[in-house]
């Protein structure tokens, strides 16, 4: 009872309370968003600073907002786990942060972006947004992108059911295989985990059959990233009509250096590395599932240098 | 305690007899009056501000729907030999028949008065107001019932509040069936409590249900929150009558037999075959004739034993009689067919698909749902400043309810009134059913909203006591609570209203303080918007700068919607609906976590990641335009 007094003594001073607060919330709200002027000046800056290989992290991860106003040359970073990426190709970094938006969390998100990441000076405020470069310490000098060197590539049909290879004709975009229409290979941004990345569509042909990809002109040494995933909401559906993928990267004479298998309803992007010292200069890259169907794999395949070496910077 | 106006507070049987009086008694000019000034001025509210909301993807499917009906209409009295044929019925009423099709029906009438007879208004309003009316009747209800329960000032701050929720008032304008369903649901527990104390109210009952099962299948629900109090009103007012006790009880065992061999044959049987058995001529059919004729019998001689327990027990047959009746009358796409179809109904909410959506960083795709889920959502998206009294007023309640059934602690609270048991009980069913793991959990607040009437209640009745409490503590004790009051809801009401207007009429972007408003809720990882109406934002700019002829891909808008926004003047007539990127000029994507992949598709084939244009609310992205280079 005596609890039940002082809920009633507190009941209304609560009440006054929450109102009040509410009412500064919606008061502030406004001053704590960025304006059209905010973005224009920092986008002007951002333009004249930027350098090739530069990418731009966003803080709050949604605030991709920003692409209207920043030049579209520059790769925005906006998904729920950009932070967490090493950015291998990117060793400058620039943080366009809204520290005061209502649960920014600025310091969660400092204390994982910031590990091997350093300010090359202070915060630049443009109204509510701040401008910060960041070199990025886990950087390492890029040497081959698989993408790029689409073009160059050799694109093929295993069948091992008869042997025999059928090439992919080289188009436009890429590469258009047999069967489908629509069955192409071409690099292009993509979905993976929610982060639109860059990669190479790489739609495994169905049965036993293995669709690969042919690369010439790797670096003898270093070190081999592969990433990639199922793209969009194909990679969380289940069911029995859905089979595993299976992809990875082998020597011409078919020695496995990676991979891996993605059974059905595997959300979120695999990244796997692979150090060699082989020399080998010529790599393939494949796919495989038994039913084709709605298994939409997207791959990049990179090569990087180690972090002393004198390599071309990134990307 | 004080006694509230209006219609009583039923309580212990030895003071039946003084609040049914009360109950009885007509009510103060002003508390009559104040529903109807509520009725009227929200529904030109509503009127005035439903123009600015877009048409969600659900809803273009009952404008179409009701266009179909309306041909129907038309052919009934043109041809009504033609019309009653199972291939016309088909033909007009199949289309959505995943929905009962009461409102629907009131939106091709409507539109066909005041539309295409009188030309008074455009299309899309013409289907929209009945949905206004049940909507604008919401506050009305809650004021009624707000004041049986609590008095004048709980119940103006709970009608008042209901529509300073932002996604309450965006769902009040829409010509869709979660408002109307929060109506019925609400007026059959106002019907149900009145019945209590008049028949009349009893026969009202199966009406309402009826109505309340042809408005959405959330009415299904209803038996569970009515017949509990029902029957134990029943029994307390059967008590020191025998014969009425024993009635009662016979009542309850023909219910119970007719239940027990209605499932008796589900189980002993296929589905199929027991669905084919239900025939005019079956033990299906003995059986529910057993119940009507032997229901009739018995309350009949209930009434003449103890009209009390008549009247409390009148409902329980009324809606198991005329609620089912009126479904089927009211749904020609039935008439032919009934059981197939409504079986097939049945089967469609029961096994439901389940949509992804956004929860808390985490992409909800299937069953189990977190558990917290209802509540969570309902806290960060009801204005604080309303959430927490709610908070208060069901919590205070919750406590007493828990006192009271320990034995411990019995005595050292006061009893419960059935009125307050009843309110406090449909401020959470709604939200129980849908906290259901299993349940499918996307589409916002619009699933529960049947229980925010009962839930401002409470609110209401916390502000008040509040208020009270306020002024017994201040020193001077001339300061009376009711300018307290007044100056309390007013403080409490203005950042819900400030909220609600900043956002209108993105209502489905619409987070509350807690949240962080829009942008604390991305952060969040809650759901940033649905249902697609927001591209109302971008249309203005697509009219402006579109080609002439051009071809626009609107992201998750249907077709329908594509052709309502054209029809209703808001998108300019000569650009033509894509099917995707690929055929487009112009695209407008929707941001939804799910559908990522499709603003690549956008960027890969118009080869550009920057957008033209966008609508953003509060620095969040909700809608993004592109243009092909």
């Amino acid at each position: 009872m005596r609890l039940r007094g002082l809920a009633g003594r507190l009941e209304p001073w609560i009440l006054v309370g929450v109102a009040l607060w509410a009412l500064h919330f919606h008061l502030t709200l406004p001053g704590r968003l960025a304006t059209e002027e905010d973005w224009q000046a920092l986008a002007a800056t951002l333009s004249r600073e930027v350098q090739p290989g530069d990418v731009v992290m966003l803080h709050p991860w949604w605030t991709d907002r920003a692409r209207l106003h920043l030049p579209g040359s520059v790769e925005l970073l906006g998904d729920p786990r950009a932070a967490d990426r090493d950015l291998l190709a990117s060793p400058r970094i620039w943080l366009v942060s809204q520290p005061r938006l209502p649960r920014a969390s600025t310091r969660a998100f400092l204390r994982i972006f910031e590990v091997d990441r350093l300010p090359e000076g202070p915060p630049r405020a443009f109204g509510q947004l701040e401008l910060t470069l960041y070199r990025n310490q886990r950087a390492r000098p890029l040497r081959f992108d698989a993408g790029p060197a689409l073009p160059h590539a050799r694109v093929w049909i295993d069948d091992p059911g008869t042997g025999q290879r059928v090439p992919c004709r080289r188009t436009r975009e890429g590469f258009r295989c047999p069967g489908s229409p629509t069955f192409s290979v071409f690099e292009g941004w993509h979905e993976l985990d929610f982060a639109p990345t860059r990669c190479i569509w790489l739609p495994p042909p169905g049965g036993a059959r293995r669709l690969v990809l042919e690369f010439s002109g790797l670096p003898p040494e270093g070190t081999l990233h592969l990433q990639g995933g199922l793209v969009g909401e194909h990679a969380a559906q289940r069911g029995r009509e859905l089979t595993p993928v299976h992809f990875g990267v082998e020597r011409v004479d078919g020695t496995p250096l990676l991979e891996h298998t993605l059974p059905p309803g595997t959300g979120g992007q695999v990244h796997l590395t692979h150090h060699q010292g082989s020399g080998d200069r010529t790599l393939r890259l494949w796919s495989q599932s038994d039913r084709a169907e709605r298994r939409s794999l997207c791959l990049r395949l990179r090569a990087f240098g180690n972090a002393t070496g004198d390599g071309t910077p990134g990307e | 305690m004080e006694t509230p106006p209006g219609m009583g507070a039923a309580a212990s049987p030895p003071a039946a007899s003084a609040k049914e009086a009360a109950a009885a008694a007509p009510l103060p000019v002003l508390d009559r009056w104040i529903p109807g000034g509520l009725f009227v001025a929200g529904f030109l509210i509503l009127l005035i501000l439903e123009k600015q909301v877009g048409f969600p993807r659900d809803e273009s499917v009952y404008f179409e729907a009701a266009r179909r009906y309306g041909t129907w209409f038309r052919l009934l009295f043109s041809d009504p030999a033609l019309a009653l044929t199972d291939d016309a019925l088909v033909a007009a009423w199949r289309y959505n028949a995943e929905h009962p099709p009461l409102f629907k029906a009131l939106f091709a009438l409507s539109h066909l008065i005041f539309h295409e007879l009188l030309g008074w208004v455009r299309p899309a309003t013409a289907f929209r107001l009945p949905a206004l009316a049940a909507s604008a009747l919401v506050p009305a209800l809650t004021y009624r019932l707000g004041l049986a329960l609590a008095g004048r000032g709980a119940a103006l701050f709970a009608a008042l509040s209901f529509l300073c929720v932002p996604r309450q008032l965006f769902h009040a304008v829409l010509a869709c069936f979660d408002m109307p369903i929060a109506l019925m649901w609400l007026l059959l527990i106002v019907v149900f409590w009145r019945s209590l104390h008049s028949a009349r109210a009893g026969w009202a009952c199966g009406v309402v249900f009826g109505l309340a099962l042809a408005t959405k299948h959330n009415a299904l629900f209803l038996p569970f929150v009515i017949v509990p109090f029902a029957l134990s009103s029943a029994l307390q007012a059967s008590r020191g009558v025998p014969l009425a006790r024993r009635l009662l009880l016979q009542l309850v065992s023909l219910f119970a037999l007719v239940a027990l061999l209605f499932g008796l044959t589900a189980l002993l049987q296929e589905p199929a075959r027991f669905k084919d058995g239900l025939r005019p001529i079956s033990p299906a059919s003995l059986y529910a004739l057993l119940l009507v004729a032997g229901g009739a019998v018995l309350l009949r001689r209930l009434r003449r034993a103890s009209a009390a327990t008549y009247r409390a027990a009148l409902p329980v047959w009324t809606m198991a009689t005329l609620g089912p009746l009126l479904f089927y009358v009211l749904w020609p796409y039935l008439w032919h067919q009934p059981v197939e179809r409504t079986a097939w109904f049945l089967a469609f909410h029961a096994r439901h698909e389940h949509y992804a959506w956004f929860y808390l960083g985490e992409l909800l795709r299937a069953p189990p749902f977190p558990l917290a889920y209802v509540v969570v959502k309902t806290a960060l998206t009801v204005p604080t400043s309303l959430f927490v009294p709610m908070v208060f007023g069901w919590g205070a309640l919750a406590v007493r309810i828990l006192l009271r059934v320990l034995p411990a602690t019995r005595a050292r609270v006061a009893p419960l009134r059935r009125l307050e048991l009843l309110v406090w009980v449909n401020a959470t069913v709604p939200l129980l059913i849908i906290s259901h793991p299993q349940v499918p959990h996307f589409g916002g607040v619009k699933h529960w909203l049947a229980g925010m009437p009962f839930l401002a209640i409470l609110a209401g009745v916390s502000v008040m006591r509040a208020a009270r409490a306020l002024a017994a503590s201040h020193p001077d004790r001339r300061l009376r609570s009711a300018p307290l009051a007044v100056g309390l809801s007013a403080l409490l009401l203005l950042p819900a209203l400030w909220g609600t207007l900043h956002v209108f009429p993105y209502g489905t972007a619409a987070y509350s303080e807690l949240a962080g408003g829009a942008p604390g809720a991305a952060s969040l990882g809650m759901q940033r918007q649905y249902w697609s109406s927001h591209v109302t934002g971008v249309l203005p700019w697509i009219n402006a700068h579109a080609p002439q002829g051009a071809r626009v891909w609107l992201h998750e808008v249907r077709h329908e919607s594509f052709r309502d926004y054209q029809e209703n003047g808001m998108l300019r007539p000569d650009l033509r609906p894509a099917r995707g990127p690929e055929q487009a000029r112009i695209a407008a994507y929707q941001y939804h976590q799910e559908f990522r992949f499709q603003e690549m598709d956008i960027w890969r084939t118009f080869r550009t990641t920057r957008p033209v244009t966008g609508l953003s609310i509060d620095g969040t992205p909700q809608v993004l335009v592109y243009e092909r280079e």
